[in-house]
This record gives C-alpha cells, structure tokens and sequence, in this order.
C-alpha cells in the first residue's frame, strides 16, 4: 500500500480529531463538547416550529422530501410554498447568532484558550490544504475522472441525506496494482460497475456502524442490531442510490453509461489486470469505511 | 376495490419498503414479487395485476426489457418506473416510449408515492 495513501487514511480529520492528534485536548473533552453543541445548537427545523413558521408534520414531510433533492431544508421550504425567502433568512440568521462552532465550544467549556484555538484553525487550515483536494491523479482517464468525480460527490451526498452522517474523503491517490497490499474490509462491501463511455467499478465497504443507520433508513425501522441478509440488502440498494445518480449526473454532461446490479463481496479485490486502483482516504463521524474505484490504465 | 400489485425489483429492502407503503396507501395488495425481470414477466402473465412497480437495473433481464415484454402483453396495463437511474435521460425516454404512468428516482419520498398511487386509481 502507498505510503501516500496510508498518511491520508490517517490525514483525513474532523477537526475534533485533529486537536486530539496533537495533545490539545483528550477524546472525552471531545464528547463533552459535541454533547454541549447537541443540546445547546437548533437545528433549522426546531428554530421554523418554535417560531410558528412550521408544523411538525411539515417538518416530517420535508425532511423525507430532503432525501431527493440536493436543496438545503430552508430552499425546499421555499419551493414547496411552506416559507418564504424572508422567514429563511431569519432562521438562518438566529442560527448564526445562537449556534456554536466547536472551537467555540471548547472556548466556553474552558478546554483551551483563545491564542490556541486561533493557532490550531491556522494549522488545520493548512493540513486541509496537504489532505485533502478534489484533483484527480493524472493517470485517469477525463472520462473516469468525471464518473468519479460524481460517485464520490453523489456518495457524500447520500449518507447525508439517507443516513444523515456526514463524511470527508481526502484526496485521491493512485494504487498501481504492484503496489496493492492488505486492504482494509469491513462487514458489508458493495461493488457496482458502470459501463458504457468508460468502464469504472465501484467499490464501498462499510462498517458495522455505518451499516445499521443506512438500512435503517432504508427499510423505515428501528435500528437493526446485527448485520443479517436485509442490512447487506439495503447497502447494496444504498450503492444502487449512488450509482444510478452518478450516471444520472454523468449523462448531463455528456457521458453514457449503464450501471450493473450491486453485488456483495466478501473483500475488496485487487484491481484487475489492465486497470489500477484510485483510492479515497474517508472518515466518517459513526464509523468506518473504504472507498475506491476500480479504472482502465491509461 | 383493491388493487393487485406486482412488483418487481431485485431489492429486497426496497420490495419491503413498497410493501410498507402500498399497506399504509389502502386499497392495494402485492400479489407478487419477483427480483428478475425474466421472473417479472412470469408472474405478470400468471397474475395480471393492475399496477406494476418497475425497477430497471436488475440481473438477468433489466426493467425496460421487462416492461417492452408486459406491454405485448397488455398495452393499458398501469406501470410505475422506480429507479436509481430514472433520472438518466434516455432511460426516461425509453420509459415514456413505453407508456410507463409515472416514473420514480430513488431514495424517494415515501409520500410522493402514496400521492401518485392515489392520483392513478382516482
């Protein structure tokens, strides 16, 4: 495995994460002020109830309407004639005033001080500059690059809005197959190839922790304890989501391709003969997961 | 008057969730569900539904070959397209060539299926 792409895997932080990394604060300092920001921040929905502007079964109905359109909660409240651009606009304004960033939090739970909080969003700045970065290696194709490019946006994207977890992917490193060593697995990996203009394989491994919330979602139930025949199906449905968007997205661009049914594997496979790997470094805020495609060798 | 429903999606968690849906919509019940469109076009022969709640990307056979076989079948037959890529524009097309009634882009909202079940059997 690239040395390059083990510092990603490692590089790629929240920024709560990254102040641990450097001994600034500990990981229950870290709970505490998530915890502080979960019951102190409002969430946009909370704010339009208590100020009249929305029911709670608009909510409900937003919220599920959320999970197909890329539009934030406050324009599609807009375009289905349930608030106005003015009542957004306070809204997102007493956000503004009210909620806390979690620098801030740490501020106001004394867990570290003004001059190093400013010090360490200056450091982190400039390790967001060396990890992460949407440029594709040069060794792909311009066709691959811009399926790529609209799998891993549509895959951000739907852990949003189905799963409501937020990830970050680093930058993309190229693997050539000599270069493949031991890949990291989790319980559930889903593969899907597109073909077509160019033939790129998807692949996404989740862990247990990220498995559960998406087929919860999926499914409507409460969280499912264990990882049985219906999770694995509805990951596979939730790589389906992804894909069939991204071709979506493609085909508005100009380029055609056909998605293959998602299949389950038991491990992620080397990259076939003729094509290399381009690997995402991913952190998610519940769990872990792998992300990579699988192109042509250009 | 209720509703045979046939659906047809490789998905189980996805049959599961139509299911769900179609229970709380009233007036409808699945008669059958197949994970194929080769399976599909079997059971729409065997049961000749009223509605058929089509995926597209499937093994064996995919939805548009499927819903090329129905329509030989029966022109009027009421079927509704539910897919990843239905939003894919010569898809669409197909789709609409094929005289689907509406056509659905996944994840949905579990409402604007229960609204489009009901403007169908007004």
């Amino acid at each position: 495995m690239p040395r390059q792409f083990l510092e990603g895997v490692l590089g790629v932080q929240f920024f709560g994460e990254f102040l641990i990394d450097r001994w600034i604060i500990n990981r229950d300092q870290l709970l505490a002020a998530l915890e502080y920001q979960m019951n102190r921040n409002e969430r946009f929905g909370s704010i339009a109830v208590k100020k009249g502007f929305l029911t709670e079964s608009q909510i409900a109905q937003l919220s599920r309407r959320q999970r197909q359109s890329d539009l934030t909660f406050g324009e599609l409240a807009i375009s289905a004639g349930l608030l106005t651009k003015d009542q957004v606009q306070k809204i997102t304004t007493f956000q503004r005033h009210n909620n806390v960033l979690l620098g801030e939090t740490l501020l106001r739970l004394n867990f570290i001080d003004e001059v190093t909080l400013r010090r360490e969003l200056a450091n982190y700045r400039e390790h967001h500059r060396r990890f992460f970065g949407d440029e594709i290696p040069v060794a792909v194709s311009a066709v691959s690059a811009v399926i790529i490019r609209a799998a891993l946006d549509l895959t951000r994207k739907m852990f949003q809005r189905v799963a409501d977890i937020p990830i970050k992917a680093g930058r993309a490193v190229v693997i050539a197959p000599e270069e493949e060593g031991i890949k990291p697995t989790y319980p559930v990996t889903v593969a899907t190839s597109f073909s077509g203009d160019d033939s790129v394989h998807f692949l996404l491994s989740v862990s247990s922790s990220l498995a559960l919330p998406i087929a919860a979602s999926l499914l409507g139930v409460d969280k499912p304890t264990e990882i049985d025949e219906m999770v694995v199906d509805a990951v596979k449905e939730f790589c389906n989501y992804i894909c069939g968007n991204a071709a979506a997205r493609v085909a508005r661009k100009g380029v055609q391709v056909d998605i293959s049914p998602p299949t389950h594997l038991t491990g992620i496979p080397a990259a076939p003969s003729g094509c290399q790997t381009v690997a995402y470094p991913v952190r998610s805020t519940r769990g872990g997961l792998d992300l990579r495609f699988h192109v042509p060798l250009s | 008057m209720t509703h045979k429903v046939l659906i047809v999606d490789d998905s189980l968690a996805q049959t599961r969730q139509l299911t769900m849906i179609l229970a709380e919509a009233g007036d409808f019940a699945v008669v059958g569900t197949a994970h194929t469109g080769a399976e599909g076009i079997k059971l729409f022969e065997q049961l000749r539904p009223d509605l058929v709640l089509l995926d597209v990307v499937m093994p064996v056979l995919d939805g548009l070959a499927c819903l090329r076989a129905i329509r030989a079948l029966d022109a009027e037959v009421k079927v509704i397209l539910i897919s990843a890529v239905a939003a894919v524009a010569r898809t669409a097309e197909e789709a609409k060539r094929l005289s689907v009634h509406e056509i659905i882009t996944k994840p949905y909202d579990p409402d604007a299926v229960r609204t489009i079940l009901g403007k169908l059997f007004a």
